[in-house]
């Protein structure tokens, strides 16, 4: 059984080295079309129109996706004051309920945010003209990426296996 | 159901769940709960509060602060200011605030210069005898504060929640900037005095030549990027983008100590932190439009315009609740949910936006490295291996600079509206 589990989350840790390398690549994406746009404003003096448009729609992928990514680092910013004063037990007990409180709001996020897709799905961008239905399927893609990391630190806890190190 | 936002938000924070799921899962149950609008608004509202140009402007400044980690730009900076100031009393611990000061206003964050120049800094300041308390508060103070100097990450936030000019909310920023500076100074030079720290060598007037021509393409960066702002050539955005390639190629092409290995790397560190300041950002905008569908802003403006009537008292109540809430809450998440409720009373008593900005600002500078909730207190706390518990003690001085200069810059105004009035 724990070796399955220890499988699992060697996929998962696979999984997570991916959205790695697709974070940089979104970060590198949006550095290039603002650039690009100062350049094509300033030096060819023709500015353009999708630059923008498209850097915040890889700005949104990038927080949704790196939210869950980040989750799995632990580097989440939240308030551990009472996690560092509990017990062993208790603090155990907390690790689980913050992974349960995270795993039920990315459910939220799935959820209402394919439905939010279909929504959007014939409404376009108003200068790209893409359809609005890919801004917002960074929503519940997040949440996926969310919930399968919450899997993984339950595996963790239940493995007594030491938290990936940090970074 | 405004209690039930509030106190599910405390449940989650103490448990330990991240402030930006704590946010969301508070605003969605209640949204639920109360049948207030449809639970689509969740997804929506996220989305809106991220999908923005200006706040842009902070993944390009992170991804700067990483580059000219790597790209040696901070150490030239400490060897500069430590030509300049090494040698006087207290001089180390001054060098480390005046470089932070610096890297802070190129980097934008508070966080990132107390990583980069700590990780210089601490080490050396421990290494003169200082004691490891004070040297990790005196840099996850002057990293905290330097974000009062522009550019700053909170200082975009408040611009973009405020409905203000960002290069108004830059600009406003340099003299209290400065003011806090000066007195983080002399108290360096207080605590050096008292505790028998020299400084170093005096260096010739040479050595600080060549170590300012060695800086000189570190110092220039601030200078085109709040050049290009304040004279209106880009926007705070294409100026922070401006500082990633510039920063990119000081750092690849002529300090040659980026590799192009290294880039992928950066780049990850980068859009990591971003993505945990945004996803904090995306939910406390969900939360605050859930507090204003509640009509918690108005209902707590009309109580307080009536209950009190000094602008003096007024602020010095708002100065407590900010602090009280910096020292658990990420400044971003607090500036996004506290500016529609606070600012709109504010202006009732007739403070200036920008004004009662930077009061924001620095006060939830000070959150940044105060127990028990301080991003720059953990950093410091890392690089010189003092525990946090330890280090408050160290911190209490600071907060009490702190505390005075944003008694001053609270009651004179002109600090702050001088500067932008000038534009």
């Amino acid at each position: 059984m724990k070796t399955l589990l220890r499988q699992t989350n060697r996929g998962i840790d696979l999984f997570n080295r991916l959205i790695g390398w697709g974070l940089a690549g979104l970060l590198l994406v949006m550095t290039v079309l603002i650039f690009w746009q100062v350049f094509a404003r300033f030096v060819v003096g023709r500015p353009l129109y999708f630059s923008d448009e498209i850097a915040r729609f890889a700005m949104i992928w990038l927080t949704f996706i790196g939210a869950g990514y980040a989750y799995r680092k632990g580097l989440m910013i939240s308030v551990d004051i009472v996690l560092e004063f509990a017990g062993p037990r208790l603090a155990r007990v907390m690790r689980v309920l913050v992974v349960l409180a995270s795993a039920l709001f990315a459910f939220i996020l799935v959820k209402y945010g394919f439905e939010m897709v279909g929504r959007v799905a014939n409404q376009t961008a108003p200068s790209t003209r893409v359809s609005m239905m890919w801004p917002y399927l960074a929503v519940p893609l997040g949440g996926i990426v969310i919930l399968v990391n919450s899997a993984a630190l339950l595996i963790d806890e239940v493995t007594g296996h030491e938290k990936e190190e940090r970074g | 159901m405004a209690l039930l936002l509030f106190l599910l938000l405390i449940v989650l924070f103490v448990i330990g769940v991240p402030i930006a799921f704590s946010l969301g899962l508070a605003s969605a149950i209640t949204v639920w709960q109360g049948e207030l609008m449809p639970m689509l608004i969740v997804a929506q509202q996220y989305i809106t509060s991220v999908n923005s140009f200006p706040l842009m402007a902070i993944p390009f400044f992170i991804l700067a602060g990483y580059l000219m980690q790597s790209g040696g730009i901070s150490r030239r900076l400490v060897d500069f200011s430590n030509t300049m100031v090494g040698s006087m009393t207290g001089g180390l611990a001054m060098v480390a605030i005046v470089t932070s000061l610096f890297f802070a206003a190129i980097s934008g964050s508070g966080a990132a210069t107390t990583a980069a120049i700590g990780a210089i800094l601490i080490p050396a300041m421990i290494a003169k005898g200082y004691a490891s308390g004070y040297a990790a508060a005196n840099q996850a103070a002057s990293g905290a504060l330097g974000v009062i100097i522009p550019p700053s990450i909170p200082l975009i936030l408040y611009g973009i929640a405020a409905n203000v000019s960002v290069g108004d909310m830059f600009v406003a920023g340099i003299l209290p900037g400065l003011m806090i500076t000066l007195s983080l100074l002399l108290f360096a030079y207080g605590y050096a005095r008292y505790h028998g720290h020299g400084g170093g060598e005096r260096s010739s007037w040479r050595e600080m030549f060549t170590a300012g021509r060695k800086a000189l393409l570190a110092i220039l960066m601030p200078v085109i990027i709040l050049g290009g702002i304040y004279g209106g050539i880009f926007t705070p955005t294409e100026a922070a983008v401006i500082a990633v390639v510039y920063s990119f190629l000081v750092g690849f092409v002529i300090y040659r100590e980026i590799s192009l290995k290294d880039i992928v790397g950066i780049l990850q560190e980068a859009a990591v932190t971003t993505a945990v300041v945004l996803s904090i950002i995306g939910a406390a905008g969900l939360y605050g439009r859930i507090l204003q569908s509640l009509r918690v802003p108005s209902m707590l403006s009309n109580f307080v315009i009536g209950a009190i009537d000094s602008p003096l008292l007024f602020i010095v109540l708002v100065n407590v609740l900010l602090l009280m809430t910096g020292m658990f809450i990420e400044a971003a998440a607090a500036i996004l949910i506290f500016v529609p409720i606070l600012l709109p009373i504010a202006v009732s008593f007739g403070f200036d936006p920008v004004h009662f900005g930077i009061i924001m600002v620095v006060n939830l500078a000070m959150g940044m490295f105060t127990p028990p909730v301080g991003l720059n207190l953990f950093v410091a706390s890392q690089i010189s291996k003092v525990g946090v518990a330890r280090l408050t003690w160290s911190i209490l001085p600071f907060v009490a600079i702190v505390l005075v200069n944003l008694f001053i810059i609270s009651v004179v105004p002109f600090l702050s509206t001088w500067l932008p009035s000038l534009r």
